[in-house]
């Protein structure tokens, strides 16, 4: 029948979804040799893990896949891990790949289970999956492999580690390399070996920006670069790294206070003046535009310039003050519930569609709270919750069409009892009035007729109604001829007779041969209509016989699933409220944070405002006073 | 003036950079009273951090657990359904598969049991592109009394040459008592570099 696709391809292709591509190989070898195998990869082709997994569950159970059981239990554990049940696919996995004699497919189902664990914050299991992987994977998926073991060992805390594999990592391939140093160059800068991971951040921030994603890792690396040396107080050398830093990009606000920040620590307030200042005019979202605010005022008060240091900071202070309003009105509009809506909002179709663990959220919404947290919306914690919220979403869905179909149920279930109620008075009336038993010994003396014939040669038997009407007047005819005199007359007559016998006699014995053939072959019409009306009447008695019994096991399934599906419901309706209540929490707390970090920039800039104030009192200049009382107020 | 040491810049070095995972751009430092002024923060995530880590994996724990059961649920109710409608001593069920797919690219498919109208599938590029992979689609199942029964299906596409295609296979079976299964595979025939349109019954 079917493709060609090869067991480890389409396992691997289901624990792999980076690559669904190499299901398509042709040439491969097995087809599928049962139907129900193919419906489960028609459905996981489509990416629709859930369908799938329930197609494979059931033909499971039903053992309707007697061909591919094997590769079946593997290709479980894939679609679990597609659809995000990483335990249950660790679980399927450890048994089944212990057996496995393909150690590319072995270490490919592992890679990719690391890869869930690492993004959903497993690190130890991420790490031990990866120990388990013995060879190296394809190209593509080896550098990926590399990455994520630093990664993981990173994100454990273990720089040195992480430093150690990547220094191992003999190839990296061209895409790779430059984030394979930007690790190593953070690696060593927060083992506090800042001269060895500048070093390296500086080969990254000079990388050629052959494409988008090399600009941004450069800028990254750049601005890392910059603050590392800041932090080691040594902002001379920080400045040549943080001017590489694209002014548009997403990194050249922070470059841009970096900037400054290197300028003011050489007692350049001048200098660090024209970055700031271009800051001050930029999207007040960003924290490095916000910590302008107060940069500027700081360098004008440096420089002397107390008036417009004062102006500055009253500027600051109604820009933090309108951004903290607005903080909070997005602080209660997502405790209101509105985060979720909106952000599931842009994705209609999807939400209630499939589900699984590929799915991101790409493109976040238009709104002020959004804008606020897209940091925060990018990071692996915010998009796993989304995705299990999603999950339980369509787990919700899916009940509720149960629910009502339980109900369908119970009607069809109802109509098949009252058909089988009115049918029943006619089927056994039908019943009754075939006699199987009759017809059976019907055939039977038909049989013995038949060989009776057979035996005796009885070519007469089986001559046509006229022939045999003929033979017995013929023979009748014998023994009133017996009686007639011997004279010429009568001899005529018994020579007539005899002849017109043997006449008949050659006829009758001409077709018995074929009549009795055609008398057998009748034989063995009967039987087979006779069979099959014993079937029929076996199957209409079994149906009979047999529906009150399925009725009631139907009926008692239904009533045994509907407590479960409302429970479920329950389940998921409390999960789907956790879930939520997760996902703004951490949505709010950020916002809190952000305006925690206004409140205190406010703080700070009204003391300063104040002590300029108060020195300005101090003096006995009434212009200054006046300038500062005005600003006060 | 020693509001410098009051200035913080947020600025939290990236772990992940890997073009396919998240970047994780932490959140703000919020600003101490003492804290160097411009410092990057390079130590590792805050306690509050690992609380919400702790609490999301409590949660997955539960999501997993219940996705779990919901499946076990939805095969339950998947099995009854098609016992319920579609018992296995009427049941007759029609698959479709392609084998390669290089001389038809399949739009729709048409079929007719014993000359009635039961579906007329259009297909997604998901769809023919999963069936093309090596998927097979239950397109129809239904009911149909023991005897003698004809499928006919009309599958319409793109064949050689982008022209547009259209034909038809036809089987004649017999309805026993347990479900009936037929199969519609549309595979390249090389020899002639046209499709060929197979239909086969499963017992």
């Amino acid at each position: 029948m079917l493709p060609r696709l090869t067991i480890a391809a389409a396992i691997v292709a289901a624990a792999a979804l980076a690559a669904p591509a190499e299901a398509r190989h042709k040439d491969e070898g097995i087809v599928v040799q049962d139907l129900a195998y193919g419906e489960v990869l028609f459905d996981f082709f489509q990416e629709d893990y859930f369908d799938a997994l329930t197609r494979l569950l059931a033909a499971q159970q039903r053992k309707e896949i007697p061909h591919h059981e094997a590769e079946a239990e593997l290709m479980l554990g894939g679609l679990y891990l597609s659809y995000g049940e990483h335990r249950l696919a660790g679980e399927i996995f450890e048994r089944v790949l212990a057996k496995s004699v393909d150690p590319a497919l072995n270490d490919r189902c592992w890679f990719f289970l690391a890869k869930i664990w690492h993004e959903r914050g497993y690190q130890p299991e991420a790490e031990a999956a990866l120990m388990r992987i013995t060879g190296s994977l394809p190209r593509e998926l080896e550098q990926q492999r590399q990455m994520l073991t630093a990664e993981v060992l990173m994100s454990q805390g273990r720089f040195a580690d992480a430093l150690a594999a990547l220094e191992a990592w003999k190839k990296p391939g061209d895409a790779w390399i430059g984030y394979a140093k930007y690790n190593i160059g953070v690696a060593l800068v927060r083992l506090g070996k800042v001269e060895d991971g500048a070093r390296v951040l500086d080969e990254v921030g000079k990388l050629e920006p052959k494409n988008p994603q090399l600009e941004a890792l450069r800028d990254k690396a750049n601005v890392a670069l910059g603050y590392a040396w800041l932090q080691a107080s040594r902002p001379v050398e920080a400045k040549p790294s943080l001017e590489r830093v694209r002014l548009e990009g997403p990194f050249s606000n922070k470059a841009l206070l970096g900037v400054g920040w290197s300028d003011a620590e050489n007692k350049n307030y001048r200098g660090a003046l024209a970055p700031w200042l271009a800051l001050n005019d930029r999207d007040l979202l960003d924290s490095a535009v916000q910590e302008s605010l107060l940069a500027v005022p700081y360098a004008y008060a440096q420089l002397g310039a107390q008036k417009q240091a004062a102006d500055r900071y009253v500027e600051a202070i109604d820009a933090f003050a309108a951004e903290i309003n607005r903080l909070t009105t997005s602080i209660d509009a997502i405790e209101h519930g509105d985060l979720i809506t909106e952000l599931l909002g842009e994705h209609p179709d999807e939400a209630g569609d499939a589900s699984g663990w590929y799915w991101r959220l790409d493109k976040v919404p238009d709104t002020i709270e959004s804008r606020y947290l897209y940091e925060l919306m990018a990071s692996n914690k915010f998009q796993e919750a989304l995705k299990n919220y999603r999950d339980l979403l369509y787990l919700s869905r899916n009940l509720e069409h149960w629910q009502q179909s339980l109900g369908a149920f119970d009607d069809i279930l109802d109509t098949r009892e009252r058909a089988y109620e009115q049918r029943l008075p006619a089927i056994d009336e039908s019943l009754g009035s075939v006699d199987l038993d009759a017809m059976m010994s019907h055939r039977v003396e038909f049989e013995s007729r038949v060989q009776q014939i057979e035996r005796t040669e009885d070519a007469v038997a089986l001559g046509t109604e006229d022939q045999q009407k003929d033979w017995r007047k013929l023979s009748e005819m014998e023994a009133v001829l017996a009686q007639l005199p011997n004279d010429a007359e009568s001899n005529e007559l018994r020579e007539k007779q005899a002849f017109l016998k043997g006449v008949l006699e050659w006829d009758l014995q001409r077709d018995y041969k074929a009549r009795l053939w055609a008398e057998k072959k009748s034989l063995g019409d009967l039987d087979r209509q006779l069979r099959e009306a014993q079937r029929r009447h076996h199957e209409v008695q079994s149906a009979r016989d047999d529906w009150p019994e399925k009725f009631t096991a139907l009926t008692a399934r239904i009533e045994a699933l509907k407590p479960r599906v409302a429970g479920m419901q329950t389940f998921a309706q409390a999960a789907l409220d956790k879930q939520q209540d997760f996902l703004q929490t951490i949505a709010v707390d950020e916002l809190k944070a952000q305006r925690d970090r206004l409140n205190t920039y406010m703080i700070q800039a009204r003391f300063a405002l104040a002590s300029m104030y108060d020195r300005a009192s101090a003096r006995t200049t009434p212009e200054g006073g006046r300038v500062l009382g005005e600003a006060a107020r | 003036m020693a509001l410098a040491a009051g200035f913080v810049l947020a600025c939290t070095l990236s772990l992940g950079v890997a073009q396919d995972t998240g970047t994780e751009l932490a959140a703000n430092a919020p600003a101490g009273a003492d804290a160097p002024a411009a410092v990057p923060e390079f130590s590792p995530k805050s306690s509050a951090g690992a609380q919400s880590a702790g609490e999301f994996h409590a949660l997955d724990a539960d999501v997993q657990d219940l996705k779990k059961q919901v499946l076990d649920l939805n095969k339950d109710l998947f099995l009854l359904e098609e016992e319920l409608l579609f018992p296995s001593n009427t049941q007759v069920a029609v698959f479709v598969s392609m084998d390669v797919g290089d001389f038809f690219g399949l739009d729709s498919v048409e079929l007719k049991l014993d000359n009635k109208n039961v579906t007329n599938y259009l297909y997604t590029e998901r769809e023919a592109s999963a069936l093309v992979k090596g998927g097979v689609q239950r397109i129809y199942v239904g009911n149909l009394k023991a005897g003698q029964h004809e499928l006919v299906a009309v599958f319409t596409g793109e064949g050689p040459h982008t022209r547009d295609y259209r034909r038809g296979a036809s089987l004649k079976f017999e309805k026993g008592i347990g479900p009936k299964y037929i199969e519609l595979t549309i595979s390249d025939r090389e020899s002639k570099m046209q499709p060929e349109f197979v239909v086969k019954e499963w017992e």
